[in-house]
């Protein structure tokens, strides 16, 4: 069973105010072209496939289109919703499509979906679970006490009874970690306000392949039968040395699974430069690499300078961050680190003296010190 | 400060209590409060305010009627409680609004009430100790609870955009700059305080002519001018003193002197008086002898004299009274005579009487005349009426009858009707046959097209079947030939055929070209088979068809025959014209019996009415005419009297000429018997009124006589008495020695005379002896005495009070001059005194107040100082919610001082280099601007307040501003802010919160109030 492992599309976003609806329409032009290629027997999307829980009009198009194609490119799709899909919405018209070979899986209803898709070893039976929240598992669960994403997951997993002798494929939409290692993470993941999302890799170490989304870089999580595809362009500065792919696994007889990663290539770049500005935006500069390129720019002047980012967006149209440094932020660092200190309070005695200090020149007298102090006193008196 | 439990009852819009259990959205992190507009979101943050501090949250929500929900009644309470816990303890505060509605007017008046319960279970009910521990157990008062903690709806944008005066206000209410300000004030006061006193004391120094730099020479010289005066003033004391003793010892003596000389004078005027009085002594022995004669011509006369006098009087009137009497009788006797003569004066009465009488009696006939008359001519008219009518009756009736007699014959119509009712019949019954005929027809048409198809299948299914079998046979021959050539295959020659049993194989069979398997065979023998039987199944179907054709045919024609006698099957195609001519017929004839069936109705009806109101009329007729003939007959049996018999036609006239007549007749009787009545009517009264004239005259005759009598027999009586008493007068006139009445009168006194004469005398006697005794005494006081000098002793008192006067004075002026001087050198001594101090200190403060009060003055510098720190704190946030894009600067420019010392915000926006007024920032950019504040102010506060520790935050509205870029990277540094140990509520519609944010309070709007669920 052949099958293409993409997720984390995000259908719809834009980049610091940048709308990557091209870059992800060359994106799908590529995977479809790569379908065609290899002639998978499945395509697999695990989750985050628009960027908001009710995406634009030119979104929907899009997705639209891609999966016209795919349909037409006689190859079953199987699809769950991610942490940022609307699950109800995703789920609009799945039982229909079913019957076009497209399994789309948004809502959880208590009940874990399984498609059997077969091959000349048998079956191989896909598991859609979408994206979960501990309080949506509860409604179902609730009894058993699920509290952490942990327990909603088991719970999820436990009753499906699932036959682990047979050959099976979760596709699920979460964030998993091993015991151990910190996983790749980036920005543009978003991690829900207010609670802790990690699941265990453990739950589902036992499929033959877990085809995960949510974490855009495409990497294996613990073992190699746990792999997050990532997601198919740039869509944060922390992904930029990352190199985009969509991957493509092989499972034949029961444990032998081999997977590819096919290159994704964007249309622009994202990358970070760093210089002064009058460097940065000289010819020589601006012509070594694709100019229209997703930058962020670090200028390391020690001057004030005049509209940096016009002067940049003149050169470089697609400047999405502007950052400084140079010896005031460092400076600005240390002061903030060092302002902690310092701020604490002064006593009104204290901070009179200095006062006094800097206007008259001179410290006060004794005599003038005791009249400060005993009018400060009385004078906090008298203001409570 | 961290909310643990709210209820809140009747106040916003929820009507009933609802709570909300802040431990169910756990003890970190964010949480959402979401709703329909004006569910009551803002309100949950004004409950929490208000329960605090007894406000609610933004400016313009502070009215508490406004608090109160309209779903209550007007008599539940509001109120709202908050559980919290601050500095490890946990507090109740309940906070209650209750209504009185005055029973009179119906007049609503609301009280507050306040519970504060401390850890210990202790309360606080009054605001003033319930605000203070508030302020001390969060340790913030309402204000920095607004800026700082509670960010209201509109409400955050105030200290990011105000200037610089309230942001000074704000500021010192948050950092209590204001005890500082007090400072430089006091400073200030001081500092003029000690240079008041400086110039007071320069000023009393100038008063006093003393030149603060000679002060001691000055000093001195008065305190030896002082010891001078002190001595004189001593002298001149001691000299007033002998002064004084002089004074008096004179005085003593001048009184004495006074004393005696009285005394000397006193003797002198008792002798002249004894002198006068002896001098009247005659006077008075005069005076007595007429007093004794008074006395007696009082006492012993006077009485008799009255007596005679009253006698006179009564005899006098006595006299008076008869004449009268004797007057009136005459008058009484004159009238009666008079009265007698009018009464016989009269006409008689009773004749009058009976002339009236009988005009009466005519007058009554003449009326009952008239009456009779008046009765006939009405009956007369009546009739005539009657009679008219009648006429107008018949003719009518003869209309009637001519109608009726206009009506066609109802018979004729009838039968009309019925010979149309019967064709229609016949022609109904015609359709019908020959719609029944054309069905059959069409049936049988039916049928013999299926029969035609089915024909065509079985045509098919034959060929198929021919096909099928050859194709079997086909298959059979190669089949067997196959069979064959493998047996023939199998053939040695020699060995016997199996087939055939011959040895000899002349011609194997060769294999057949093509094979055959058995399958195959079997499969085409079953194929022809269901040929076959397709085939069969067909063909018994067409047989059955055909039969059932052909009894529909049968039957077809017969029935056809049954209509059209001899008509042949072709004949049914014309069966269709025929039903339709058949059809519209009947139609027709339908119609025209409808037609013909309604105008008979019609007619009938007519014909039904005519004839009714004939009958009617006729009735009528006969009615009246019985009814007229009865009454005429009466009425002429009535008239006779006045209408002979044979005038009848003329009866009208006559009657009324009759009824005329007598009525002129009754009217001029009736005149005459109005006038004899009146005149009788005053014949009566005047008999009656002579009568009673004459009767009273006879009365009043008799008792004038009887009155004259009495009055004559008491004059006599009073005439002997009158003689009497004045007997007695004279008898007493010579008892008294009074020679004759008019000495009598000259002597007599009355009693107060008397008395007065009686009083004079004694009065002398008594001066008299008075007189004596004093003249007795004066003499021995004044014996051997003599008559002292006053007028010496006056002149020398004089001289000793003028010296004593001279004296006074000139001491006086030198006392007060030495008051005087001793007062002002001690007052200047002490301004001397203070003086050196005051300059000291005066120096040292006024130097700390110029600094205090300068050009940038102590407050400014310190809350500059805080607002430096507020921005740095605010910063740090604000750079990761704009991406290192924006930061906040305090504006600086202007001169040295100035620099330090304003309150301006500017934004520094890093993608341009430049600083623009904070003014200038988008909606959403102005609320992360403002939030980044909020959270920076919260920093530094809890830093310099020690103590306080803001555990919760609530941020109501402004994240609609933001896209979602800016709402993450908010979202996030809250996010980070709240950690594990602080909840932030917010409150927002934005719908991307509501998915991003986990733990949700959702307000819903019912119709008896808002709800509030955790989700």
């Amino acid at each position: 069973m052949k099958f293409l492992h993409l997720s984390d599309l995000h259908i719809g976003k834009s980049v610091n105010g940048f709308s990557m609806l091209e870059e992800q329409r060359h994106a799908f032009r590529q995977i479809l072209g790569y379908i065609e290629a290899e002639r998978p027997d499945a395509a697999v999307v695990a989750g985050d496939v628009y960027d908001r829980a009710v995406p634009g009009v030119e979104a929907v198009r899009l997705f639209d289109d891609f999966l016209t194609e795919l349909s037409g490119a006689s190859v079953s799709l199987l699809l769950v919703s991610g942490n940022h899909d609307s699950p109800e919405r995703l789920n609009y018209a799945s039982r229909l499509l079913s019957d076009k070979n497209i399994y789309i899986c948004g809502a959880f209803d208590g009940e874990l979906k399984s498609v059997a898709l077969p091959d000349e070893y048998g079956e191989v039976r896909f598991w859609l679970l979408p994206f979960i929240k501990p309080s949506s598992a509860r409604a179902f669960f609730g009894g058993r006490g699920v509290e952490s994403y942990d327990d909603a997951l088991s719970a999820a997993l436990q009753s499906a009874n699932i036959d682990y002798a047979a050959r099976n494929v979760l596709i699920a939409h979460q964030f998993f970690t091993p015991a151990r290692a910190q996983p790749l993470r980036s920005e543009s993941e978003l991690s829900p306000a207010g609670g802790i999302d990690a699941v265990s890799a453990e739950l589902i170490s036992r499929f033959d392949y877990a085809a995960l989304g949510h974490l855009h870089g495409a990497q294996s999580v613990g073992a190699d039968n746990l792999r997050y595809a990532g997601s198919p362009v740039k869509y944060s500065l922390s992904e930029r040395r990352q190199e985009k792919s969509v991957t493509l696994a092989e499972l034949r007889k029961k444990g032998d699974l081999t997977f590819a990663k096919l290159p994704l290539t964007p249309i622009h770049d994202m990358r970070e430069i760093k210089g002064e500005l009058d460097k940065l935006t000289s010819r020589e500069i601006s012509e070594l690499a694709d100019k229209e390129d997703y930058l962020r720019v670090i200028l390391t002047d020690e001057r004030e300078l005049a509209d940096p980012m016009g002067r940049l967006r003149s050169v470089y149209p697609n400047v999405m961050a502007l950052d400084f440094e140079n010896s005031r932020t460092r400076a600005d660092i240390s002061e903030t680190a060092g302002g902690r200190e310092q701020a604490e309070a002064l006593s009104p005695y204290d901070l009179f003296s200095e006062f006094f200090l800097e206007v008259s020149g001179a410290a006060m007298s004794a005599e003038q010190a005791e009249i400060a102090r005993e009018l400060l006193e009385s004078a906090a008196e008298a203001a409570e | 400060m961290k909310p643990l439990k709210l209820t809140m009852s009747a106040f916003g819009s929820y009507a009933d209590a609802q709570t909300i259990d802040f431990a169910e959205l756990g003890s970190g992190g964010l949480y959402l409060i979401t709703g329909e507009t004006g569910s009551g979101k803002t309100t949950i943050f004004d409950a929490i305010s208000y329960a605090l501090f007894g406000k609610a949250s933004g400016r313009a929500r502070d009215n508490y009627k406004m608090l109160r929900s309209d779903y209550a009644s007007g008599r539940v309470k509001t109120s709202v409680s908050l559980d919290f816990a601050a500095g490890g303890a946990v507090y109740n505060i309940t906070r209650a609004i209750t209504p009185h509605i005055a029973r009179k007017t119906g007049e609503t008046t609301y009280t507050d009430s306040v519970a504060l319960t401390l850890a210990d279970k202790t309360t606080l009910d009054r605001d003033r100790e319930v605000s203070a521990k508030i302020s001390e157990i969060i340790g913030l008062d309402r204000d920095q609870f607004a800026q700082i903690v509670m960010l209201a709806q509109n409400d955050f944008l105030r200290f990011l955009q105000s200037g610089t005066d309230e942001r000074v206000k704000i500021l010192r209410r948050i950092f209590g700059t204001g005890s500082l300000k007090y400072f430089q004030e006091t400073l200030k006061a001081r500092s003029k305080e000690a240079s008041d006193g400086l110039a007071l004391c320069r000023r009393d120094f100038e008063r006093g002519g003393v030149d603060p730099h000679r002060r001691e020479e000055q000093f001195a010289e008065w305190d030896a001018r002082i010891k001078q005066d002190k001595t004189a003033l001593a002298e001149a004391d001691k000299k007033l003193a002998e002064l004084d003793e002089r004074s008096e010892a004179l005085a003593a003596r001048t009184a004495v002197a006074k004393e005696l000389s009285k005394k000397f004078e006193g003797l002198a005027a008792t002798r002249a008086a004894l002198f006068w009085h002896a001098a009247r002594m005659g006077e008075m022995s005069r005076l007595e002898a007429r007093r004794v004669r008074g006395e007696t011509a009082l006492r012993r006369v006077k009485p008799f004299a009255d007596k005679a006098a009253e006698a006179e009087n009564l005899f006098a009137s006595a006299r008076t009274e008869l004449a009268r009497a004797k007057a009136e009788a005459e008058a009484a006797l004159a009238e009666l005579a008079e009265a007698k003569l009018a009464l016989s004066g009269l006409p008689s009465l009773d004749e009058k009487r009976t002339a009236f009488d009988a005009l009466k009696r005519e007058g009554e006939k003449a009326a009952e005349t008239r009456g009779k008359l008046t009765a006939l001519k009405t009956e007369y008219d009546d009739i005539s009426a009657k009679r008219a009518a009648l006429l107008t009756l018949q003719k009518e009736l003869s209309d009637v009858t001519g109608v009726i007699s206009g009506l066609p014959a109802l018979s004729g119509e009838q039968a009309a009707l019925e010979a149309l009712k019967r064709e229609r019949e016949e022609a109904e019954t015609l359709r019908d046959a020959l719609s029944a005929l054309n069905g059959d027809y069409e049936a049988l048409i039916t049928q013999q097209a299926r029969l035609a198809a089915l024909r065509s299948e079985f045509e098919k299914l034959n060929l198929e079947f021919s096909a099928a079998e050859s194709g079997f046979n086909a298959a059979e021959e190669i089949f067997l030939r196959g069979q064959a050539g493998l047996l023939a295959r199998a053939l040695e020659n020699g060995k016997p055929c199996p087939v055939c049993g011959s040895a000899d194989h002349p011609a194997p069979a060769c294999p057949a070209d093509g094979s055959v398997t058995e399958n195959e065979l079997k499969k085409a023998r079953e194929e022809a088979r269901k040929a076959r039987k397709r085939r069969e199944d067909k063909s018994n179907e067409c047989a059955v068809l055909r039969a059932r054709l052909d009894t529909l045919r049968g039957r077809f024609l017969a029935d056809l025959r049954g209509v059209i006698p001899g008509a042949a099957e072709e004949a049914g195609a014309l069966i269709k014209s025929g039903l339709s001519a058949a059809n519209a017929r009947l139609a027709a004839l339908t119609e025209k019996k409808a037609d013909a069936e309604k105008k008979l109705s019609d007619l009938t009806e007519k014909w039904n009415e005519a004839t009714q109101r004939r009958d009617a009329l006729s009735q009528k007729r006969a009615e009246l005419r019985a009814a007229a003939e009865t009454r005429a007959k009466r009425f002429l049996a009535d008239a006779l009297e006045f209408i002979p018999s044979g005038e009848e036609g003329a009866a009208g006239e006559r009657l009324a000429e009759a009824l005329a007549l007598a009525q002129a007749e009754s009217g001029k009787l009736d005149a005459r018997k109005r006038a004899d009545e009146t005149e009788l009517a005053r014949l009566e009264r005047e008999h009656k009124a002579t009568a009673d004239r004459n009767a009273g005259a006879e009365l009043k005759n008799q008792s004038a006589r009887t009155l004259a009598a009495e009055r004559e027999r008491r004059e006599t009586e009073q005439r002997e008495k009158r003689a009497h008493s004045a007997e007695a007068f004279a008898e007493a006139l010579r008892t008294h020695n009074f020679a004759d009445e008019a000495e009598y009168e000259n002597s007599l006194a009355s009693e107060e005379e008397l008395s007065a004469a009686a009083k004079r005398l004694s009065d002398y006697e008594k001066e008299g002896e008075r007189l004596k005794a004093d003249e007795n005494r004066f003499a021995r006081e004044t014996a051997a005495q003599e008559k002292p000098d006053l007028e010496k002793l006056a002149a020398e008192t004089e001289a000793v009070n003028g010296a004593k006067v001279e004296t006074r004075g000139k001491r006086d002026e030198v006392r007060s001059r030495l008051e005087r001087t001793e007062r002002v050198y001690g007052e200047l001594r002490q301004s001397a005194a203070r003086y050196a101090e005051l300059e000291k200190r005066y120096a040292a403060v006024k130097q700390l107040s110029d600094a205090a009060n300068g050009r940038l003055d102590f407050e400014t510098y310190a809350q500059t100082a805080y607002f430096e720190r507020v921005l740095r704190a605010a910063n740090l946030r604000l750079k990761a919610m704009s991406q290192n894009r924006y930061a906040l600067l305090r504006k600086t420019d202007g001169g040295d001082a100035r620099k330090r010392s304003g309150l301006e915000l500017e934004v520094l926006d890093s993608y341009t280099g430049k600083a623009r007024s904070a003014n200038s920032l988008s909606g959403g950019e102005s609320f992360l601007a403002s939030l980044a504040l909020a959270l920076g102010l919260s920093d530094v506060v809890q830093r310099s307040a020690g103590g306080v520790r803001l555990d919760a935050m609530f941020i109501d509205e402004g994240f609609g501003s933001l896209d979602p870029d800016a709402l993450e990277l908010a979202l996030r540094t809250l996010s980070d802010m709240a950690g594990s140990g602080r909840i932030i509520g917010i409150i927002s519609h934005v719908a991307e919160l509501g998915e991003r944010v986990e733990k949700r309070l959702s307000v819903e709007k019912t119709p008896s109030g808002s709800k509030i669920r955790v989700i």
